[in-house]
């Protein structure tokens, strides 16, 4: 393993709060897929109440329960909402998933009408349509620039885009930000919103590789990231497809 | 009315012989189903006829917990009724009280039958209020499967408003080393008790999968000087009064023996004395503590030591199966704290070990994979290693990303059940005195099961379990 390669800071934020459906998966995905390649991760855990030291290349967020999502929101507008937004306008990449991703977007009004503050990072944002109407749950395949993204979602609010706003893919089986639109996800820069779980990078290793080399794009614009053996990868992807009905 | 339940009894029992006639399973199910739907009131009223009513609920250990209090009980000569199989919403406790019906639809010998049952979390909190427990044991709330569950938080909330119309002559009898169960407990307006496990442990944080952080009362912090797993242990709110209550029935003195059992003490408020169980792991130390507890709370009197010491894992839990290729142990993994508590345990094993993993995504599974990604595969040192089930190919992946390679050859991937347990089976020795570890999730275990059963090594789980 060669380890003379670049560092990528990490920061993970909140896993005290926003753990819910193992999105903690994509942190244990980045740090192998760099390590493989002799790029050195470096993980700072933000637990709630702290305050973002440094800066980071890539900023990763997963989903929550509600109770857990108000006091990230909290935290991220309080405490965090400075460093993040200039981190990303320097460079930095995103992951922001489900939960995350809608603390993401301008604003998150609950079930119970009560409005959940959010960072702006996409031009978005969240109505949860009331305890009684089903949540989207179940397989997601979407198209993603002529690949295929997979993974499962579980959320109850609706997420609608912006006129500014950029979907991530367009959704071939499952509902996506609304179950009405056909869009999945959002892309602002160098940040990613979806609500795939899975979680989603081990089973899309292409968006992996992908936010590696948006975070890395500013600190080592020529390091190469060496192709790897990613067979069990793919067969997961496919296993996901074939669970989700397509081939 | 009345001639409305001899006849929605006799159609249930008559589909549950279908059933089984036709090979299509244990029958439980359907029976329960076609008795509930003629006539809706026949699990509440059938219940109200008994001696009383001990219920069950948590994530994680109902059916240990069932069975052990139901070995208890028959060691006092209680006579009881159960849902031995794990059918544990309102049909199969309907399935339950089917062979105990007369003709005219009364319960045989009612009022000195008890009822011990074990129900799914979300069936308690709909079924509690209508059959009216005389003791209610909430073992512990931990994630489960999300697609079908929701949040833990709404179980939560939906247990809140549950004890609040219960009896308050029923007692409740809580797990004091979960923040979330104790907080739901303490609102009940009758007798509660508690059990517990004292054990020195290091860890003062929860694991990272785990439910609970922040106090559940008033969302501050919550600091743990002892973590025995997942969020369990004892702790105290940095803002509010809450905190563990003081068990009254707990274990101590801890000390595993891998899949063999365990051993411990077990003290009560009139006894103390050492017990060796052959219920590995300390998951199973809470659930027979449980049962301790639920018993003496229903003012059964029995040598409690002496029966657990003989109680036999329930169904699919740690249950050892007899081949020509070896013996199978068959645990039963579904969401992340069982996992990671058998996992723990195959640690505790001396030599590594021919494991075969199981993963299907079924509705009784969670058709949402990504809980084995909080599943610290890290710990898994197999000797050999198989993964199957229709989702083979995810905990390939997951494993990879643990690095988990066997020390013998390499991980084999074979979809489906059969095809897996041929593979894992038809490595060296073949003989009954090498052990095949068998992880497999709810659906997965009844197809590894039904192939056993077709091969003539095992009874089917309705004999199994009766």
């Amino acid at each position: 393993m060669k380890a003379s390669g670049p560092v990528l800071r990490i920061a993970y934020l909140y896993p005290d709060l926003m753990n819910l459906y193992a999105d903690r998966g994509n942190v244990t995905c980045l740090e192998r897929r760099c390590a493989w390649r002799g790029v050195t991760p470096m993980v700072q855990h933000l637990e709630w109440n702290d305050r973002l030291t440094g800066t980071a290349d890539l900023y990763v967020i997963g989903g929550g329960q509600d109770r857990q999502q108000q006091l990230a929101s909290q935290g991220l507008t309080t405490s965090n909402a400075d460093q993040i937004l200039s981190g990303l306008g320097d460079g930095a990449a995103m992951l922001a998933v489900c939960g995350g991703y809608q603390l993401m977007a301008h604003r998150y009004r609950a079930a119970d009408g009560a409005e959940l503050a959010g960072l702006g990072v996409f031009d978005a944002e969240t109505v949860h349509p009331g305890a009684d109407v089903p949540r989207c749950i179940g397989n997601v395949v979407c198209d993603w620039n002529g690949s295929r993204l997979v993974g499962f979602e579980n959320h109850g609010g609706r997420t609608f885009l912006g006129s500014s706003a950029m979907p991530l893919a367009r959704v071939l089986r499952g509902h996506g930000n609304n179950a009405e639109d056909g869009t999945e996800g959002a892309v602002a820069g160098n940040a990613i919103g979806t609500y795939l779980h899975g979680s989603v990078l081990p089973k899309n290793p292409h968006l992996a590789d992908q936010l590696i080399r948006m975070a890395l794009a500013r600190s080592a614009p020529d390091f190469e990231l060496a192709p790897l053996d990613d067979a069990a990868e793919w067969a997961a992807h496919q296993a996901a497809v074939r669970a989700a009905g397509l081939r | 009315m009345p001639l409305r339940r001899p006849a929605a009894a006799l159609a249930g029992r008559t589909a549950g012989w279908l059933s089984r006639l036709t090979r299509r399973g244990g029958g439980t199910a359907v029976s329960g189903l076609v008795t509930s739907a003629l006539d809706p009131n026949f699990v509440p009223a059938s219940l109200s006829q008994l001696h009383s009513t001990i219920t069950v609920t948590g994530t994680n250990g109902k059916t240990t917990t069932t069975a052990a209090l139901c070995a208890l009980a028959r060691a006092a000569g209680q006579p009881i009724l159960t849902n031995p199989t794990g059918s544990n919403l309102e049909r199969g406790l309907a399935a339950a009280l089917l062979p105990h019906v007369n003709l005219t639809g009364q319960i045989r010998d009612a009022p000195n039958l008890r009822a011990i049952l074990e129900l799914d979390e979300w069936a308690f909190a709909a079924l509690a209020p209508t059959i009216r427990p005389r003791v209610a044991v909430f073992l512990n709330l931990f994630r489960d499967q999300l697609d079908r569950y929701g949040e833990v938080d709404r179980t939560a909330a939906a247990w809140m408003a549950t004890i609040d119309r219960l009896d308050p002559h029923a007692t409740v009898v809580a797990n004091a080393d979960d923040p979330a169960v104790v907080a739901v407990a303490r609102r009940h307006r009758g007798p509660l008790v508690f059990f517990g496990v004292d054990i020195a442990t290091d860890a003062t944080t929860p694991d990272a999968w785990a439910d609970v952080r922040r106090c559940p009362i008033c969302d501050g912090r919550l600091d743990w000087n002892r973590v025995v797993y997942a969020h369990l242990g004892s702790y105290r709110c940095r803002s509010c009064d809450f905190h563990r209550p003081k068990p009254d029935v707990r274990i101590t003195d801890f000390q595993p023996r891998g899949l063999a059992g365990s051993c411990y003490r077990l003290i009560t408020p009139d006894s103390n004395r050492h017990v060796e169980v052959k219920l590995p792991g300390l998951y199973n130390a809470y659930n027979l503590a449980a049962a301790v507890t639920g018993v003496r709370a229903a003012g059964i009197e029995t040598d409690a030591g002496s029966v657990l010491e003989t109680f036999q894992p329930a169904f699919g839990r740690a249950e050892t199966i007899l081949t020509p290729g070896g013996t199978i142990v068959l645990l039963l993994v579904k969401n992340p704290t069982g996992a990671n508590q058998t996992l723990d345990l195959l640690r505790s094993e001396p030599k590594a070990l021919d494991t075969l993993v199981l993963l299907n995504d079924g509705v009784a599974d969670g058709e949402d994979v990504s809980w084995i990604w909080d599943v610290e595969f890290e710990r898994l040192s197999p000797r050999r290693l198989v993964v199957g089930g229709r989702r083979a190919e995810d905990l390939a992946l997951r494993l990879k990303y643990a690095g988990v390679a066997p020390t013998v050859d390499r991980t084999l991937v074979c979809p489906g059940i059969g095809p897996a347990l041929d593979a894992a089976l038809a490595s060296e020795p073949r003989s009954p005195s090498r052990r095949l570890i068998v992880l497999a999730t709810y659906t997965a275990m009844l197809d590894l099961r039904a192939i056993c059963t077709r091969r003539g090594w095992v009874d089917p789980y309705w004999k199994a379990a009766a």
